[in-house]
C-alpha cells in the first residue's frame, strides 16, 4: 500500500475516533441517527484526506531522501522489455 | 511493459482524483447538514414536551424539572454507576388511564435501554404520578458521554400521551473505560478491513511472478518504496540470513549478525 493510502485508511480511522470521543467526552450527541452519521462520514471523509495529504507528503520526501538504485532488469527467455 | 506501467500510473492518478472528486462533493453535501444541526440538542421545540391528549406531566430527575436539561450542553450529570431519582406528576383535563412511566435512552437513533414503572391497576383518573430510581444498569460499562433521553407516559393500549425529550452526561471516572467502545469499534473496522482485501491478497498471491512484481512497483511508485534487494542481501541482517551461518571451511561462528 502506497504512503497515502496508508495516511488515508489511518486518517479515516482517525476522524471516526475523534467523533467518538468527543461523544464520549460530552461534547456532542450521537442519540439521533442523522446528525449522528453525518458527523461520522465528514470525520471519515476530513481524516482521510488530512492524513491522505500528509503520507502523500511523506511519502514524497521519502522517495526524495532515498532515491532507488538503478535496478538492472533480468527478464527470462522469450520476454520483452 | 512501459506502456503497462504507464497505463497502471494513469489508471492510479485517475482513481484518487475520482475519490478526491468524491470526497469534496460528500463534504459539500454535509456541511449545510452539519451546520443546520450545529446545536448538539437539536431545535429549542424539540426539548419542550409533547402529548396527543389532555395531559400534562412534571418530570423531575433528583429534584430539578428535566426541562432545564434540554439540550445536550446543559445535560444532567451523573456519575458512572449512579442512580437518579426521577419522579413523574401528571394531571389530565378530562379523566383518562395511563398505566405506564417509560424512560428510554438513545444512541444513533435506536433505544439503548427502556425503563418502565407499570401500574397495572390503573384507572380513568385526572392526575397521578410515577417514581423511577433510573441507573445505568448492566450499561454502565460501556455507557459514557452525552445521551439523549425520552421521558414518556402511556396509555394501556401502548399510546404515548405525553412525552419529553432531555440530556444526560454519564461521566466515567477519568474517563478511563469511555475507551472500551472505542477499542471495539477499531476492532470492528480492522475485522471488516481484512475481510474486504482478503481476496484482493488471494488475487495477488495466485498472480504470476511477473505480475506480481509488476504490482509491487506500481505500489512503490506511489509511495515508500521497498528495501531494493541488493541491500537486503548485503547488509547482512539478523533476519537475512546473511552472516548466520557458520564458516564451512574454517568452523568459526559468523563475524556478523549473529547472537552473541
Amino acid at each position: 500500500m502506497s504512503a497515502t493510502g496508508s495516511g488515508a485508511g489511518s486518517g479515516v480511522v482517525f476522524g471516526i475516533v475523534v467523533v467518538l470521543l468527543a461523544q464520549q467526552l460530552g461534547y456532542l450527541s450521537l442519540s439521533d441517527l442523522v446528525p449522528a452519521i453525518e458527523y461520522v462520514i465528514i470525520g471519515a471523509i476530513v481524516g482521510g484526506v488530512v492524513f491522505g495529504v500528509i503520507g502523500w507528503a511523506l511519502g514524497r520526501r521519502y522517495m526524495r531522501r532515498h532515491p532507488m538504485p538503478p535496478t538492472e532488469w533480468k527478464g527470462t527467455g522469450g520476454q520483452s522489455q | 511493459m512501459t506502456a503497462r506501467r504507464r497505463r497502471a500510473g494513469a489508471g492510479f492518478r485517475l482513481r484518487w482524483f475520482a475519490g478526491l472528486i468524491i470526497g469534496i462533493l460528500a463534504v459539500s453535501v454535509l456541511v449545510p447538514a452539519l451546520s443546520s444541526a450545529a446545536s448538539p440538542g437539536g431545535s429549542p421545540a424539540q426539548a419542550q414536551p409533547s402529548g396527543t391528549g389532555p395531559v400534562t406531566a412534571t418530570v423531575t430527575w433528583d429534584g430539578h424539572n428535566i426541562g432545564d436539561y434540554g439540550t445536550a450542553t446543559s445535560a444532567a450529570t451523573i456519575s458512572f454507576n449512579g442512580v437518579a431519582n426521577v419522579l413523574y406528576t401528571w394531571t389530565s383535563s378530562a379523566p383518562v388511564t395511563i398505566n405506564d412511566a417509560r424512560l428510554a435512552i438513545y444512541y444513533f437513533g435506536f433505544a439503548l435501554a427502556t425503563r418502565d414503572v407499570i401500574n397495572s391497576a390503573a384507572a380513568p383518573t385526572t392526575s397521578g404520578s410515577f417514581t423511577m430510581n433510573w441507573t445505568t444498569g448492566s450499561l454502565q460499562y460501556i455507557l459514557a458521554g452525552s445521551y439523549r433521553l425520552v421521558a414518556s407516559l402511556l396509555a394501556p393500549n401502548g399510546t404515548s400521551m405525553w412525552s419529553q425529550t432531555f440530556y444526560v452526561n454519564v461521566a466515567p471516572p477519568y474517563y478511563i473505560l469511555a475507551l472500551l467502545p472505542i477499542v471495539l469499534i477499531l476492532l470492528a473496522i480492522w475485522e471488516l478491513y481484512n475481510v474486504a482485501t482478503c481476496g484482493k491478497q488471494v488475487y495477488a498471491g495466485k498472480r504470476p511472478p511477473e505480475a506480481a512484481k509488476g504490482g509491487a512497483e506500481e505500489e512503490a511508485a506511489g509511495g515508500a518504496p521497498s528495501a531494493p534487494p541488493e541491500e537486503a542481501t548485503t547488509e547482512g541482517g539478523p533476519g537475512t540470513g546473511e552472516g548466520t551461518e557458520p564458516d564451512a571451511s574454517t568452523g568459526a561462528p559468523p563475524s556478523e549478525g549473529g547472537s552473541t
